[in-house]
């Protein structure tokens, strides 16, 4: 590592940067307008209002470059022999200190331009209540190794990571295929429902529009005319599953190949550093410290092809909320195992006794089924869509359906405790496990609702910093015992729990 | 029944702890902010029906505002029940707050875990000098246990207590 890079005095970022912060900047404005865009450049009458658009459009890029420039101008950091120091601002100057000991991870971040220029983005993560995130938009590899380094050996926590260049240490990295497979693994209702989230508000962003050229009522015209002629027919609906469920599978496929490209495990000196992602690559690292909760879940496919997805819930600091839960696919079963080595001190529950929640709990889930399922057909033989008695048949199908999927969610349903951690395991057709050591734990609410008295359970909620855990319907006793329990551990905890 | 991580002794309970109720005087608190309330809305809603010349508002006017007053008494109810579920106890190293009328919920909070302390005196409170007990823990931005109606010299006796338990440590 070459000392070539001097830190203590402000240095900037790589010139290249302009381009990054030109690029955020008219991302940020095309995702507001581009239905404005998109419907003015389709209008072919009215040449001049076209030219004065051109005009304003051109004026605007102008604007933006300028902006871009000041914001690189105006940018500026050192490390000193206490902290680190960022001036930045045009109008607005800020001047951020933070001391060593604040800096709780260093991440490298490429999207799309970033890569293209050869730049990489630095993200530093700080601890405390007013928590900051710096983030560098624009600096060479070499540069930003330079200074991930010179800052963790500043640390008094030992991260000291070596260069990427070593290879052993990695435990996972994941082919093009691999992707695949797990993409075929995946949830797709899920996909499916983030596709209808995103059509939604495309269409209200399209109704909004139309409202304003007041066309609002054609718009709504043109969908009722469409939707009466389509007769919903058995055959149609199951065409309409089916199209659906293509569709589904493509999306999971796209998320998946974005989200988690590439994807490289490795743990290096006790730490975990992850990469992944195709426009944007991502370089994490993990520490077990900061890792709260540990989710681990699978399904019938996923199992069948020996596959989990892993998630790492870190501490919620401060006004951060996102980028708090890191995911990770396609991990084998050795994997996981080394994995849970590195974050957890034990993890033995062999010897442990698996707790299931009292009956009431499928009680519960069965009443409110039996309730929507009433209401459903209530709201069905009074509403004009009513397509005739036929329908009524399909409760032959969805009584038999909801007892089934109850018991299922029911013999998911469990809990184990050792000396050290606490391991739900939830789900209904895909499994969810859900790894908290207890050390770790904030605070412990006891939950009873009125029909809950009679049969004397309780949930238990646990507060952890990234999140709570639930265990439903547990007899009084037991619930009582778990909780003192578990408020004695988080008070004997002789390990800071972050 | 946990046998397998048998600890010296007998684990500290929450099982047979004495809670304590919150002071008597927070329920006129509660009382007169459900008044202030009702009275701002009812007052704007009746503004808004009676002058509304819409067909449907003015012949459906009198049920609308039945309904209404409906809402609010249930509301009213339940205010008034969950106040006298409220209660509290301090232990050595933690607090628990009991509350809720359907749902009812325990919720402890062990000293350690507390990142800091606040005392705060809503207007009505402090007619009646009472205050509210804010305890942030980590993760969340927002209060974590918010225990109301507790007699001001109690609340900032806890609150020391707290502080020199945490600081003690």
């Amino acid at each position: 590592m070459g000392n070539k890079f001097d830190f203590s005095n402000f240095s900037q970022q790589s010139t290249r940067g302009i381009l990054v912060y030109y690029f955020k900047i008219l991302y940020k404005i095309i995702r507001v307008t581009w239905i404005l865009i998109f419907l003015v450049l389709s209008k072919k009458s009215i040449g001049s209002l076209q030219t004065y658009f051109f005009m304003v459009v051109g004026l605007l890029l102008v604007v933006i470059l300028i902006r871009a420039i000041l914001l690189f101008l105006n940018f500026r950091f050192k490390v000193t022999d206490n902290d680190f120091v960022l001036h930045k601002g045009i109008i607005n100057k800020s001047r951020i200190s933070i001391p060593f000991d604040k800096i709780q991870n260093i991440n490298f971040k490429q999207n799309l331009v970033q890569q293209i220029i050869n730049v990489v983005e630095v993200e530093i993560e700080t601890a405390g209540d007013k928590s900051v995130e710096i983030a560098i938009t624009a600096l060479s590899r070499e540069k930003a190794k330079a200074l991930k380094n010179l800052l963790l050996s500043k640390t008094t926590k030992s991260l000291a990571i070596e260069d990427e260049e070593e290879a052993h240490g990695i435990i996972q990295k994941i082919s093009v295929l691999e992707l695949l497979k797990v993409s075929m693994s995946e949830n797709h209702f899920k996909s499916l429902l983030v596709l209808l989230g995103l059509g939604f508000s495309l269409y209200v962003q399209i109704k909004d529009f139309f409202e304003t050229l007041e066309l609002g009522d054609q718009l709504d015209v043109f969908i009722n005319d469409n939707a009466r002629a389509v007769q919903m027919t058995v055959m149609l609906t199951v065409l309409l599953v089916t199209v659906s469920f293509f569709i589904a599978i493509l999306s999971s496929f796209f998320r998946i190949i974005i989200l988690h490209f590439d994807l490289t495990i490795a743990i290096k000196k006790g730490v975990l550093e992850i990469k992944q992602g195709l426009f944007t690559k991502r370089n994490n690292i993990i520490r077990k410290q900061k890792v709260q909760q540990l989710i681990i879940s699978t399904n019938p496919f996923k199992k069948m092809m020996g596959i989990s997805n892993v998630a790492f819930k870190q501490a919620v600091s401060g006004k951060q909320k996102k980028g708090t839960v890191l995911h990770i696919v396609g991990t084998k079963s050795p994997q996981i195992i080394a994995l849970k080595k590195l974050i957890f001190s034990t993890s033995d529950f062999l010897d442990q006794q698996a707790y299931k929640p009292h009956f009431y709990y499928q009680r519960k889930m069965l009443v409110r089924s039996f309730v929507l399922l009433l209401v459903l057909n209530i709201i069905y033989s009074i509403s004009p869509l009513n397509g005739g008695w036929e329908w009524y048949l399909c409760n032959g199908i969805l009584i038999p359906g909801i007892f089934w999927m109850i018991k299922l969610k029911f013999n998911k349903r469990f809990y184990k405790v050792n000396s050290e951690m606490l391991w739900i395991g939830k789900g209904q057709i895909g499994t969810e496990y859900q790894y908290l050591e207890c050390f770790k734990i904030q605070y412990v609410i006891l939950k009873q609702t009125i029909f809950q008295k009679r049969y004397q359970v309780f949930d238990l909620i646990i507060q952890s910093a990234s999140g709570s855990m639930k265990i439903p319907c547990i007899p009084k006793a037991e619930a009582f015992k778990l909780h003192d329990y578990l408020i004695y551990k988080s008070q004997t905890a002789t390990q800071s729990w972050m | 029944m946990f046998q397998n991580f048998q600890i010296e002794g007998d684990l500290p309970t929450i099982n047979d702890l004495n809670y304590k109720k919150i002071q008597q005087n927070y329920l006129i608190v509660i009382l007169l902010n459900f008044f202030m309330v009702f009275t701002i809305c009812i007052g704007g809603l009746s503004y808004a029906l009676f002058s509304s010349e819409d067909l449907f508002v003015v012949a459906y006017k009198w049920s609308f505002i039945i309904v209404v007053l409906l809402v609010f008494f249930v509301v009213l109810i339940a205010g008034i029940l969950g106040f006298y579920k409220r209660k509290y106890a301090v232990r050595e190293r933690d607090i628990s707050y009991k509350e809720g009328v359907i749902w009812t919920s325990i919720t402890t909070v062990p000293f350690c875990r507390i990142q800091h302390v606040e005392l705060n005196e809503p207007p009505f409170s402090r007619l009646f000098n009472l205050a509210t007990l804010n305890l942030y823990t980590a993760g969340d931005s927002s209060s974590d246990l918010k225990i109301r109606g507790l007699h001001k010299k109690e609340a900032s006796k806890i609150k020391e207590f707290i502080t020199s338990q945490i600081n003690g440590e």
